[in-house]
């Protein structure tokens, strides 16, 4: 056979050839050493914390007061931070999938419409969180924001609609003195159809304003400015500001107004079935829909025990009965005998985006002086989660794949 | 020398993939983020999106993969719509779809979500009990067919850039709005239209959220942004505050999902761009799968990009 250019057989390639390999495979070695001289272990706290997952390496750095603005806001684009690593250790990825099975097990023990109470729950009824705007032009005095928010997330037809806002600044909080107006749109389902309203923030201690001169300006949305009928649904607020020195600030909020076509009569009544507490919850209904109830029960002193919703198509105006189970084993969970009291229950009207939500009754029910021994301990039973965890216990058995680990 | 070089180079490139054939089985299911520019209609056209300005490293990173046996697929929706239109129902067709192929059936199916398609996954998550509010059947049966969500710069409390934006676009940019109308999203990334301003309180599966964070000046705290979205919107977590190395494990009732699925489960500091991968930036904390230990070291990007990046510097999502 005729040798083609480059390569013909030697002793001296070969032999660089094999020194070449040689060279690799040492420095492979040393990558290996190095790696695995330098993994952490998991910590006992980790490794024992229920949910929560296994880290992979140590934070970065805490920024004590965030980074500097002045010449370059952005940080560097360097990937050699310090306290980076390239991957997990195989003790990591190991306890990782162990939490990820036991983590699984946790969540599958409730249905998705009964849990342990938390105070999200209330919250997520209750709480406002002011819209911000961005920073537009962080230059010297530049860092402020333009805040905007209803003084509670929705309001019932009829009822008087505040609305505050703010320019603050986005370091310290400090106010600043602006002209502020708002246009309010109904603009969820659609193109944006037109201003409903345009209305004007006061401080100056009327109007709706509570404090005179605290620069939390104030706009009152009465039914005289605006018929009820028009809100109904999500309407969205296009505030602007101008500050004192000509500089405009923007911000879009949001607010929910209208009743939903069924209310609470305050009658409830409760019972065990099935180890469950079974609460069901009279409504007057003036028209037919979808409709959406939930409530939170506490235990003696306050403390947080369970969390149910149900929803369910009422299809004829009159009386009507919603009722919610609340899943026996947060009971067990909480360790706490009743009688439970219905912190808060509220229903909604579905079948628009958001819900028409209904008021927000506190207190409205005490239950009969359960015991936790009355219910069930045992937990929800789901064919899905069940494969979901096999899933995670397949993973578990997998052995790792080369490169995966530091050293590997 | 090439010729023993290359011997050597596809004997371990044969001894690599057949240990990680071996040892990797999974399938990932990939969903985009916002695209003013296109409506994203088909698989392959939501691949193309992601692969646009990839520069040739997404085909590197599936060989890899599928060196490793762990299926990719692409899910597609309209990236100009809010998440609650078509979206989230589209997106959990595919995903139930996906999971039943051949490839994917009976093996862990691993969302991945950037950006705006994060606020998408958590309709899905959020809404996917019968009892729920906004429950579509479809969302139940996607979340039961998951094994757990990864998500990447997700939106997942709104973005301040969208309730200043949102107000541009509506008030001072009407006419183009009409031409390119990229309002629609940013109605549904306002912080006022978001999953947690409008009380859900739960996700079906967990959510691994990696947050970016680049030190912009875009959103409230000042910095604690990753140049578009700001750090505790990424974690979901529900309150303004300066979160900046707060990324290990959860935030117990801080979090918008009460049930304890939601975990902060990294901090990359690399910005909303640079988070799936755009441009050749590295990001050596996403390299490891966490569902198969799978390792794309050789090539440095989980995500491309999809937009243009200098809008993407300043819309970003």
């Amino acid at each position: 056979l005729a040798s083609r250019p480059g390569t013909g057989g030697g002793g001296a390639r070969r032999r660089l050839a094999l020194a070449g390999v040689g060279a690799l495979v040492l420095v492979a070695a040393l990558i290996v050493w190095r790696s695995r001289a330098s993994a952490p272990a998991l910590t006992a706290a980790e490794a024992a914390a229920p949910g929560v997952p296994p880290s992979w390496g140590p934070a970065p750095a805490l920024h004590a007061g965030g980074p500097a603005l002045a010449a370059d806001p952005k940080r560097g684009d360097d990937d050699d931070e310090p306290g980076l690593r390239d991957g997990p250790s195989e003790a990591e990825i190991r306890a990782f999938r162990r939490w990820r099975v036991d983590n699984l097990r946790r969540a599958a023990r409730f249905p998705g419409d009964s849990l342990p109470l938390t105070a999200r729950h209330r919250e997520a009824l209750t709480e406002v969180q002011p819209d911000r705007g961005a920073v537009t032009d962080p230059g010297p005095g530049g860092l402020d924001v333009l805040v905007a928010y209803p003084a509670r997330p929705f309001f019932q037809a009829g009822e008087p609609i505040l609305l505050h806002a703010a320019v603050v600044h986005a370091r310290d909080g400090t106010r600043s003195a602006a002209r502020i107006t708002g246009t309010l749109m109904k603009a969820i389902d659609g193109p944006h159809d037109g201003a409903l309203a345009t209305v004007t923030y006061r401080d100056d201690g009327a109007g709706g304003d509570a404090v005179a001169g605290d620069l939390l300006y104030t706009a009152q949305v009465t039914p005289a400015i605006l018929a009820p009928e028009l809100l109904v649904g999500q309407v969205e607020v296009e505030v602007s500001a101008t500050l004192a020195d000509g500089r405009e600030r923007f911000v879009v909020s949001q607010f929910r107004a209208g009743t939903p076509g069924a209310r609470l009569t305050g009658r409830f009544r409760d019972r065990l079935e099935g180890g469950h507490l079974i609460l069901e919850a009279d409504l007057a209904v003036v028209r037919p829909g979808r409709y959406h109830l939930q409530g939170g029960l506490e235990g003696p002193g306050g403390t947080p025990v369970a969390w149910a919703q149900h929803a369910e198509v009422i299809d004829a105006p009159g009386a009507a009965t919603l009722s919610l189970r609340f899943f026996g084993l947060a009971f067990h969970e909480a360790g706490i005998s009743g009688p439970y009291r219905l912190a808060f229950v509220s229903v909604a009207e579905t079948g628009r985006r958001p819900v028409l939500q209904g008021p927000v009754l506190e207190g409205a029910h005490v239950t009969a002086p359960y015991a936790v021994a009355d219910f069930s301990g045992a937990p929800h039973q789901d064919p899905a989660w069940d494969e979901t965890i096999r899933q995670a216990e397949a993973i578990e058995g997998m052995p790792l794949a080369p490169g995966v680990v530091r050293g590997r | 020398m090439r010729t023993y070089l290359a011997l050597v180079l596809a004997t371990v490139t044969l001894a690599v993939g057949a240990r990680a054939a071996a040892a990797a089985d999974g399938c990932f299911a990939v969903v985009h983020g916002w695209d003013w520019q296109r409506e994203i209609t088909s698989e392959a056209t939501a691949q193309a999106a992601w692969e646009s300005s990839a520069q040739g490293q997404l085909a590197a990173h599936q060989a890899s993969f599928a060196a490793a046996d762990i299926e990719v697929r692409y899910v597609h929706y309209d990236g100009r719509d809010p998440y609650w239109w078509d979206s989230a129902p589209g997106v959990a067709q595919q995903l139930v779809d996906i999971g039943g192929t051949a490839a994917c059936a009976g093996k862990p199916l691993t969302v991945v979500c950037y950006s705006m398609g994060c606020t998408v996954v958590d309709e899905i998550l959020a809404q996917a009990h019968p009892s729920d509010p906004y429950h579509d059947p479809r969302y139940a049966t996607a979340t039961a067919r998951v094994l757990e969500v990864w998500s990447v710069n997700g939106v997942h409390g709104g973005a301040e850039l969208a309730n200043t934006y949102e107000f541009v676009n509506d008030v001072l940019l009407g006419f183009v709005n009409a031409v390119w109308n990229p309002g629609n999203a940013l109605r549904g990334l306002t912080t006022g239209n978001s999953p947690r301003a409008w009380g859900y309180t739960k996700v079906g599966k967990p959510v691994f959220a990696i947050g970016g964070y680049d030190g912009w000046w875009y959103t409230d705290p000042p910095g604690e942004d990753d140049g578009v979205l700001a750090y505790h919107s990424q974690y979901g977590i529900r309150k303004i505050g300066s979160y900046y190395g707060d990324w290990r494990g959860h935030v117990p009732n801080d979090h918008w999902a009460a049930n304890g699925l939601f975990y902060n489960a990294w901090q990359a500091d690399k910005d909303h761009y640079e988070g799936k991968g755009g441009s050749g930036h590295k990001i050596k904390k996403l390299k490891t799968s966490p569902i198969t230990g799978y390792c794309n070291c050789e090539n440095d990007t989980w995500f491309s990009s999809h937009t243009n990046p200098r809008l993407v510097r300043q819309f970003g999502f």
